[in-house]
């Protein structure tokens, strides 16, 4: 055995790092143990007891750090010594308190070759140029950043189609790439079943009720809620589509948005003819007609959509679920002869659509702030009127302030508002999981649950509060507790989006003809 | 796409006009930030934390955001300082509310003060001290670092094994000297600690901290350990960093970073549990307490364990 030994001055490194680097020591060829520590009396003094004290550790100041090597008979010290260093220079490693930031996206890329993603949050002002450089450097792009002007998006989509890369968003707040969820996204099995998604809530949906189902996610390429705009031509879904169609662990492809524009919907479905798999296209609110002349598998809604995933992709049998009607009759029954709306308060845009959409199946009246008809279009400040449903994740509402899904307070307010008003039968509200989101959404919200509870039962009325949690076994917080918590609060909870929908639709039918 | 490449990079753009705001500091620092002081130096420099020399010799450090309030520490909004490429040596100037490095600047002017507060421990029973001994001890070695006063890790080199038995072995001389109340041997036992272990700070400094804060508080019967303490800080400074010595003289002082004055201020609202209770009502602050460093969370609370052992029984042979 021999010592060989570094002592740095006045270089000082993380005591975390530092450890690191005395674990990697300890694994070099040739290194029987490795030693790191200050060069006090004390240090030396163990060095010395163990005969390992060299006259240039024996030099060393209390401020300076010693890293001492015993090594084997044989070994090259000179090359263990260029090892320890090069250990000394190497960055931190990347991931919890040791991230590493770089000033550039240049600077990234070249020092982590083995990285292929860069996700992006900037000020909308910058984030296309800075989107730019990622894919200029072989990046792909996930770009969460919003109010990047459309000419934009499109110079960016068609420069990622022409490299071959990835270019999803802006505006995209939902993906799991190779088993990596990115922004808001649900921990979710690796699976066959691939999305490609113009909707954030709704990919995630889809990809916990594929989850529920006992099936996996393969890839979930978010695209940004402008891709199949007829400006932007769905680029993102259309490469996304191929994507999937190359990549052998994906059996089955799902598509996921609000309803194209009509020249992009033909695009995007002539894709379905050559994709080689099965693609279940869920177009909120769209129609059959198209997706079926296409070749492509309908669905009605996010359960479905998750159901024939299910069931083209893999050997699982899946079912969707049934709604209970009994208990719908039960809580009509509690209901006063004024109570005739449902208003719907949600953190997600595709939730908020699929419930609404479900009461549109039965009636026209039907208001929100994210209403295709102009209509019955209501502003964020606007009081509720009828069956008012608000998705308080759109623009309007999150101006100058977080998403619902990270601050609840507006919604909560509202939940107190609503529960004021004497014609309101059910309040609907969904409760997302995942990484992002906030770390107890049902915890938050449960004293305006009581509250709002507590203002009906004042004024002699039942109050119908429904909830859907969005998330899986694997998220946390955990999904159970969140729904044993709302079920203790006396809140009816739903077991997916579609159910959601469904059920207050059969409570406004049965109160509207009661 | 490419499944076999999982690699993701999380990518940061940074301005490179670097002009920092001080979100919090130290109210006596701040008191000489805010007048004129001249030029000091880059002691150290680590991923979160600079420490800076003071024209008149002291040391402070320039911590990031998350590393948490701390005597002589001004808290400064950034993650850390890795990007800026900050050496030891280099110069620093302190004019009143600024502090000027190579390339970045500090504005101390927004800085809240932030202040050391402490328990009293004098009405607490020698029961009691020995609920919270037996408390910390269970949560430190539950959620602990081993490879210093917690012993050697599993598996470990011989060498970590003689630094481990030499932590033990000085800990064992300083409780006997100190229930002994025989100065000589607190001297040894103390000597036999500071400057010993791995890591930045060595383990016997941040063991021997957690004893000193304790010797601090009003009623405390640790009063001899403190006297001997800072005696020998004062003699043999050179027998450790000077970025210890500043701790452990902090300590004495009853000044230590926010995450231990938290650990020690839930003790007294654990009076009248039982153990187990105890326990769950100090685990979060034991867990942020033991998030510093490497072992340095760690072998300090231990020296907390040991310290309010000595209380306990120091107040026994005194009933």
């Amino acid at each position: 055995m021999s010592t060989t030994a570094v002592v740095k001055k006045n270089t000082y490194f993380d005591s975390v790092s530092l450890m690191a680097i005395s674990t990697k020591a300890n694994g070099l060829d040739g290194v029987a143990q490795a030693f790191v520590a200050m060069g006090t009396e004390m240090n030396k003094g163990v060095l010395g007891n163990l005969g390992l004290l060299t006259p240039e550790l024996e030099a060393a100041g209390t401020g300076d750090l010693m890293i001492v090597a015993e090594t084997t008979d044989g070994t090259d010290t000179d090359a263990v010594l260029a090892a320890i260093e090069e250990l000394l220079v190497r960055k931190a490693p990347a991931g919890g308190e040791s991230a590493v930031t770089y000033r550039t996206i240049a600077a990234a890329a070249q020092d982590r070759p083995d990285a292929n993603l860069a996700v992006i949050a900037v000020n909308g002002t910058f984030a296309g140029r800075e989107a730019r450089k990622a894919l200029e450097n072989g990046l792909n792009v996930m770009l969460f950043s919003d109010n990047v002007p459309v000419g934009e998006e499109v110079a960016l989509k068609q420069l990622a189609h022409d490299k071959g890369l990835l270019m999803m968003g802006p505006d995209c707040g939902t993906a799991i790439i190779n088993n990596v969820g990115l922004c808001f996204a649900n921990a979710v099995r690796p699976g066959s079943v691939g999305i490609v998604a113009a909707s954030g809530t709704g990919s995630q949906e889809v990809s916990v009720r594929v989850h529920a189902l006992g099936a996996g996610i393969s890839q979930l390429i978010g695209t940004g809620g402008r891709d199949l705009s007829e400006e932007v031509g769905g680029i993102m879904m259309i490469d996304g589509i191929r994507a999937l169609a190359a990549d052998p662990a994906t059996s089955v492809i799902v598509l996921i948005s609000k309803p194209p524009a009509a020249a992009v919907e033909k695009k995007v479905l002539a894709e379905i003819a050559t994709a080689g798999k099965p693609v279940v296209v869920w177009f909120v609110g769209g129609s059959e007609e198209a997706v079926v002349a296409a070749g492509g598998h309908f669905a009605t809604g996010s359960e479905d959509a998750a159901v024939q995933a299910v069931r083209l992709g893999t050997e699982l049998e899946a079912v969707a679920g049934e709604l209970d009607t009994a208990r719908i009759d039960a809580v009509v029954a509690k209901l006063g002869a004024e109570q005739r709306y449902v208003r719907g308060l949600f953190c997600g845009g595709t939730l908020t659509d699929e419930a609404m959409y479900a009461l549109l199946e039965d009636t026209s009246d039907v208001w929100s702030n994210i209403q295709k008809n102009p209509d019955r279009k209501l502003s964020a400040d606007s009081p509720s009127t009828g069956h008012t449903f608000l998705d308080f994740g759109d623009d309007e509402f999150t101006n100058g302030r977080p998403h619902p899904m990270i601050d609840p307070s507006l919604r909560l307010a509202r939940l107190v508002e609503e529960a004021r008003d004497p014609e309101v039968a059910v309040i609907v509200m969904d409760f997302i999981l995942g990484f992002g989101a906030h770390e107890d959404p049902v915890g938050v919200t449960l004293p305006a649950i009581a509250e709002a509870r507590q203002i009906a039962a004042d004024a002699g009325r039942h109050l119908e509060i429904v909830g859907y949690v969005l998330g899986t076994d694997r998220d946390a917080p955990v999904l159970a507790d969140q729904i044993a918590a709302l079920e203790a609060a006396g809140v009816t909870v739903t077991a997916s989006s579609t159910e959601t929908g469904q059920y207050a639709r059969a409570i406004a039918r049965k109160v509207t003809n009661a | 796409m490419d499944s076999e490449r999982t690699g993701v990079a999380v990518t940061a753009v940074r301005s490179t006009h670097a002009v920092f705001r001080a979100l919090s500091c130290d109210a006596v620092l701040l008191a000489h930030l805010r007048a004129p002081l001249g030029r000091g130096r880059v002691e150290s420099t680590y991923h979160r934390v600079l420490n800076l020399l003071l024209p008149d010799g002291r040391l402070m450090a320039l911590a990031g955001r998350d590393a948490g309030d701390a005597p002589w520490t001004l808290v400064v909004d950034t993650p850390h300082w890795s990007a800026y490429d900050i050496e030891a040596g280099q110069p620093v100037e302190f004019t009143p509310g600024r502090i000027a490095l190579p390339g970045i600047e500090i504005d101390v002017d927004p800085a809240e003060e932030w202040h050391t507060i402490l328990p009293a421990l004098g009405d607490l029973t020698p029961q009691h001290l020995g609920v919270a001994a037996r408390s910390l001890y269970a949560l430190t070695r539950a959620h602990g670092e081993f490879g210093g006063m917690l012993g050697a890790s599993r598996n470990a080199w011989p060498m970590e094994s003689v630094v481990c038995a030499a932590l033990d072995e000085g800990r064992a001389a300083l409780t006997r000297a100190v229930l002994a109340r025989d100065p000589a041997g607190i001297r040894d036992g103390v000597l036999a600690l500071l400057g010993l272990g791995p890591g930045l700070t060595p383990a016997g400094d941040d063991f021997l901290t957690g004893i000193a804060v304790l010797s601090a508080l009003d009623g405390t019967r640790l009063g001899p350990f403190a006297t001997v303490l800072g005696d020998v800080l004062d003699e043999r400074s050179g027998r450790t960093t000077l970025l210890s010595a500043t701790t452990l003289r902090e300590a004495l002082a009853g000044r230590v970073r926010a995450s231990l004055a938290d650990v020690l201020c839930a003790i007294p609202a654990t009076r009248r549990q039982d153990t187990a209770q105890a326990a769950d009502a100090l685990k979060n602050p034991v867990r942020r307490a033991l998030a510093h460093g490497h072992t340095s969370g760690t072998d300090t609370l231990s020296g907390l364990v040991t310290g309010l052992h000595l209380e306990k029984e120091l107040r026994g042979q005194q009933l």
